[in-house]
């Protein structure tokens, strides 16, 4: 019985809250609880995963990117462009993963080499990664026809949901990145402690760089699933992308000042929002109530958020 | 103490001014006419919408952190005064102070999450911006708003003497304001002090909750009223009016000498500032640059300018040192 209690008693509170969101949206739709629902939300929550993951390490290391939604932009774009040039899949992969990593090293150069404020630096090249975006895609969608492309994030045979698939691949290297290699421990070591983490010898600027261009690398990876996924590449798809992808950050348990957080707690945040999203049309809110509403319960949960883990900390 | 501050903050101050005259001197080579008296009219009456939010994002910068919900505190602002006067027929004086009303509301939502719940400013009021825009719209219902009364459209649109406007007049109303708030009370000597260092503060009794809270009200305040101005000049409101002008205002804060840090810069600073990024605009429009590309200039612009600033910075710290 003390075991299974203590078991209840390590479950976050943030998992309850989901268990209780599906129960209540089952009930008021039959269509809810079936595998044609689960696997669009697993497609639908995919991407936005891998973008919370790479939120999730900028803010472990102390930064901020509010650019990680015009990269998602520009990465997809760059892979559309690719694609229609009828490269082949590997090569749109690695030209979206460039494009991702160079957009994220431009962040990271001037915010580890030059210190300027992150949030500053990130939201002078969202304004800048916009801008090409539109002028690369004359202000149009680039609509896709490859095959061989849009199966990458497709639900194949209307069972195989392959663009969950791609991106839990992602996500569980992404997993071994932060627990086992030397650069997920300089992550933390950077967040926690900069300049204790410099006077032991951990080269902090290289590294610091290094997690933005990591994080602009797998945005871009996210943007090529995401533009297979939609078949069409749109100038403006990532907007509200990053704070998105923050709140499910902080909401997993992330924390803002001290080098606290896991990526394993992201896939819990990313969990809520899709569910709080698809159950908005289950329970019919109007579509032009839901930015509001979604909006409102983002920042209400990160409020309480907040304000719980400061309570633990005391 | 006050001059050696002065004498480190000249050449800074120096350099935005020099910047103002290179695009002047850069319009007038594009373009003769840009020294005319309707056009600078013209561009003193476009940088007021700017100015005017730019004095309270310059109070919120510089007491804490940036408002980054300013641009859709602004839609927020204009939305509900034209919807008072548009669809209840309110008097438009009632319709502007209930639109005022609300940006200080929202600013205070955002004093609140920063000063109380201790979430980040630029975390806060980035979330609270995609809250806002949602409400904004839903209050339009997807509707564009136009044609107002003449009496409300003549404080965005009206000409004294042939080249000062309305528009003009009301943003030295509220740059006259804001100065004095921050050079002459006690309030603005606060903000600077919880600004620069918010322990030392607390250390001398200031409450410094409640002096975020303020600026933040007053940021609100001031977004709402460019909004408002907005609507009277444009004779139109749609729910995105306001999401252009946060990289601007930034561009032009920064520009104008307000350290990201906190505790430095002014609001005469970012009137420069403002001017500035007006007459980029300008130049811009007569350049024919594509609009999708401006965004772009901007945010080169921004990260050039505090680029600049903080290598600036170390240098005079260096000498300092030396």
């Amino acid at each position: 019985m003390i075991k299974i209690k203590q078991v209840l008693h390590r479950i976050p509170l943030l998992i309850w809250f989901i268990l209780l969101l599906v129960i209540i949206f089952s009930t008021r739709s039959s269509q809810y609880l079936t595998y044609r629902n689960l696997l669009i939300l697993l497609q639908q929550g995919a991407v936005l995963l891998i973008v919370a993951s790479a939120a999730t390490f900028v803010i472990i290391s102390g930064g901020l990117d509010l650019s990680l939604g015009a990269i998602l932009t520009l990465g997809g774009i760059a892979a559309a462009l690719a694609v229609t040039a009828g490269l082949p899949v590997p090569l749109v992969f690695l030209i979206g993963a460039l494009t991702g990593a160079v957009c994220g090293g431009v962040n990271g150069f001037f915010i580890s080499y030059c210190n300027l404020p992150p949030f500053i630096t990130t939201l002078g090249t969202q304004g800048i990664f916009y801008g090409l975006a539109l002028v690369l895609t004359n202000k149009e969608g680039i609509v896709i026809y490859d095959e061989a492309f849009l199966k990458i994030g497709a639900t194949l045979d209307r069972k195989i949901p392959m663009a969950f698939i791609c991106c839990l691949l992602l996500y569980i290297i992404i997993i071994f990145i932060q627990d086992r290699t030397r650069f997920g421990r300089y992550l933390y070591a950077i967040g926690g402690n900069a300049e204790g983490a410099r006077l032991s010898g951990v080269h902090t600027r290289f590294w610091k760089f290094m997690i933005y261009a990591f994080a602009g690398l797998i945005t871009g990876l996210a943007a090529v699933i995401l533009t297979s996924r939609l078949e069409v590449a749109d100038p403006i798809v990532g907007k509200k992308w990053e704070f998105e992808a923050i709140c499910c950050a902080i909401l997993g348990g992330t924390s803002m000042n001290i080098g606290k957080g896991d990526v394993k707690g992201t896939i819990l945040g990313v969990a809520l929002l899709t569910i709080i999203r698809s159950g908005m049309n289950v329970i019919r809110i109007p579509s032009i109530w839901q930015p509001a509403i979604l909006g409102t319960i983002l920042i209400l949960s990160i409020v309480f958020e907040v304000r719980a883990s400061m309570k633990e900390e005391k | 103490m006050s001059r050696k501050l002065t004498s480190s903050s000249l050449l800074p101050a120096m350099s935005r001014f020099a910047v103002l005259l290179v695009i002047i001197i850069l319009g007038c080579v594009i373009d003769p006419s840009f020294l005319s008296l309707r056009n600078i009219g013209n561009n003193l009456a476009n940088a007021s919408i700017l100015v005017i939010l730019g004095v309270g994002e310059t109070i919120a910068i510089v007491t804490n952190g940036p408002d980054l919900s300013a641009g859709s505190v602004m839609t927020m602002g204009g939305v509900v005064t034209a919807i008072l006067m548009k669809s209840y027929n309110m008097n438009f004086a009632i319709a502007i102070l209930a639109g005022l009303l609300a940006g200080c509301l929202l600013g205070a939502l955002n004093g609140y999450m920063i000063a109380y719940v201790k979430i980040p400013a630029f975390i806060s009021t980035y979330g609270l911006q995609w809250a806002v825009l949602g409400f904004a719209y839903v209050i339009l219902n997807g509707y564009i708003l136009y044609s107002f009364d003449e009496s409300f459209r003549f404080i965005g649109n009206g000409w004294i003497l042939n080249f000062i406007s309305m528009a003009t007049v009301c943003m030295l109303v509220i740059v006259t304001a804001g100065i004095l708030l921050m050079k002459k009370t006690t309030f603005g000597r606060k903000c600077y002090s919880v600004g620069s260092n918010p322990i030392q503060a607390m250390m001398s009794g200031i409450d410094s909750k409640k002096v975020v809270m303020k600026a933040f009200i007053i940021s609100g305040f001031t977004s709402a009223a460019a909004g408002i101005l907005y609507v009277a000049r444009m004779n139109s409101v749609q729910s995105d009016i306001g999401s252009s002008y946060l990289l601007n205002v930034l561009a032009a804060v920064y520009m104008g000498g307000t350290s990201a840090a906190g505790g430095e810069g002014g609001i005469l600073g970012t009137i420069v500032g403002a001017l500035a990024m007006t007459m980029v605009v300008n130049c811009m429009n007569l350049l024919a640059v594509p609009s999708e590309l401006r965004d772009a200039v901007i945010g080169v612009l921004i990260i050039g300018t505090v680029l600049f600033d903080t290598m600036l910075r170390k240098q005079l710290a260096k000498r300092k040192a030396v």
